[in-house]
């Protein structure tokens, strides 16, 4: 192990932590490496020591009571120092009091600590599906084309901005002929669409009323990830954080069937353990292994949706699965060409799972005899 | 003493007293980590108040099979300061003025090299050494996967090392 290999280990004895023990080797009989974990102590002692040099003073008091309640001692003070006529006074009150109602029950939808909003619109004829918007990257847009009515409707959402709990939305409409072309709908400056900006804040339905074509509604929920499928009407299909899911795999080599595991899994079969990976084994190919680590002699594979796909050994590969894989998008795949179970020769397509561990020098390898 | 999934629930329901409590305990470690992050002791009061403002407002956001009320609190801080920042600073916010003199709570050197760490690596090492977060607590405040805490923490010590290195022979808090 180098002294560049061994850095993060050196890192984490510091935050109290078990390293492997060739870092612990190399670590304990390397003078660079013990000045770095002596540097690394001295300024966390010296970050400590400023910390506790600034006097905590105490913080302003602030009546909670009060901020969550504001109309009441308006009220309450209202009726003490009223100068003008209490009917009018009374009358303003109650005008406000709607306003407020208002304001409070959009508050009360608010609740996020997410980036994402998925977004869901509804037409006269029904849903028109959902959409994911990263508040994050907003170049990202919602388009709907379609029957509305009597109309046939263009429809595109985008965030502008975030504050707090609510999105500022561009959304944009025109309607059109059929064969008309729409290329000009998505630009800027197109007489024919009529842009709208509104405030939004998922949890609080919004209408919108577009002409000719009738009332959307739409709707949204924060979610912390952008969700794998979308369309299902709330029902998110997204694998956990950290999950890989395989569900009755097709893999392909070079667009040719290699080989079919339908029935090798029953139902969806998950893991979100990083020292496990997924293993494919046929007959003809040997064994595929899918992990979320870098396994050494790996390739780095493309995760979309359900499909995984990588270059290894001078042809294509993609695995057709039957679940979203993972939110993430790779995969780290090991091929071992000439992989030959043990006693299961009978079986030409198999899924199991391989445990793995890593190597001092930080690379991951399939444990021996942990197979299964 | 209330433990903190009875607090967690007191907060939820809006209960002013637990609130206040919480906030008095709380907020004077959030405001020394929010003056670290800003370097102004104004703004640093001003995000915290939004702060606790926001999750007055909100507060059935906390969850306590997703983590401490602790790194609730300091991600929702966070983000607060994440939207100061871009409504102020959107192109640069940790700008640093080597030539200035060290504003007035900046008492320290070491207050005056953690500046010159891009905000991310502020946060990691004020969290994780002078909070003691943990690493499950940072990746929540941090919203990144426990895994890449190890890596970015390695990061930022060597990027605060390497500054703390390089301060002039003489300095009265060189290193010893």
């Amino acid at each position: 192990m180098t002294c560049v290999e061994a850095a993060e280990f050196v890192s984490a004895l510091c935050d109290g932590e078990l390293i492997p023990p060739a870092a612990a080797e190399h670590i304990g009989s390397c003078d660079h490496c013990q000045a770095r974990l002596r540097d690394f102590l001295a300024l966390g002692a010296e970050l400590r020591l400023a910390a506790s040099l600034e006097q905590p003073a105490p913080v302003t008091p602030s009546n909670w009571e009060r901020s969550r309640n504001p109309f009441k001692s308006f009220l309450q003070k209202g009726w003490k120092t009223m100068r003008i006529p209490r009917l009018a006074f009374a009358a303003m009150i109650a005008g406000i009091v709607v306003l407020g109602s208002t304001l409070v029950v959009i508050k009360v939808g608010a609740h996020s600590t997410g980036t994402v909003v998925l977004l869901s619109t509804a037409g006269p004829n029904g849903p028109l599906g959902d959409c994911p918007l990263s508040t994050h990257d907003t170049k990202g847009a919602c388009d709907w084309y379609g029957k509305m009515g009597s109309q046939n409707l263009a429809y595109r959402v985008r965030v502008i901005s975030r504050e707090g709990d609510r999105v500022r939305l561009a959304i944009r409409t025109r309607t059109y002929s059929r064969g008309e072309d729409l290329s000009s709908f998505t630009q800027e400056a197109d007489p024919a669409t009529k842009v709208t900006e509104v405030w939004f804040e998922p949890g609080e339905p919004l209408k919108l009323d577009v002409t000719d074509v009738g009332t959307l509604t739409l709707t949204g929920t924060w979610m912390d990830h952008v969700p794998i499928l979308t369309g299902l009407h709330g029902q998110d299909l997204s694998p956990g954080l950290g999950e890989v899911r395989f569900a009755s795999p097709l893999l392909l080599k070079d667009n040719k069937l290699a080989g079919d595991l339908v029935g090798s899994i029953g139902g969806v079969f998950s893991w979100d353990n990083r020292d496990v990976a997924g293993a494919i084994y046929l007959r003809d190919q040997g064994r595929f292994l899918f992990a979320q680590v870098p396994m050494k002699g790996a390739v780095e594979a493309h995760v979309a949706m359900s499909r995984i796909t990588f270059e290894e050994g001078g042809h294509a590969w993609v695995v057709v699965n039957g679940t979203p894989v993972t939110r993430e998008g790779h995969l780290w795949v090991l091929h071992e060409a000439d992989f030959k179970t043990k006693g299961q020769s009978g079986d030409s397509a198999t899924f199991g799972t391989q445990r793995l561990t890593e190597t001092a020098t930080g690379e991951w390898v399939p444990a021996e005899g942990a197979s299964k | 003493m209330l433990d903190e999934r009875e607090l967690g629930t007191k907060i939820a329901a809006g209960d002013a007293v637990a609130f206040d409590a919480w906030y008095r305990e709380s907020a004077p470690r959030l405001r020394a980590y929010l003056r670290h992050l800003f370097g102004d002791p104004q703004v640093a009061e001003d995000v915290m108040q939004d702060t606790y403002t926001h999750i007055w407002r909100r507060p059935h956001g906390f969850d306590p099979n997703r983590g401490s009320l602790r790194s609730w609190l300091y991600g929702i801080a966070r983000r607060q300061a994440s939207e100061f920042w871009r409504r102020n600073k959107p192109t640069d916010p940790v700008e640093v003025d080597s030539a200035a003199p060290a504003r007035a709570e900046a008492s320290s050197l070491m207050a005056d090299l953690l500046r010159q760490l891009p905000e991310d690596q502020r946060t990691f090492l004020w969290l994780r050494e002078v909070e003691g977060q943990s690493y499950a607590e940072l990746a929540t405040i941090l919203d990144i996967p426990m895994g890449t805490v190890r890596s970015r923490l390695f990061t930022a010590r060597e990027a605060l090392r390497v500054i703390w290195n390089s301060v002039p022979k003489g300095v009265p808090h060189d290193v010893r």
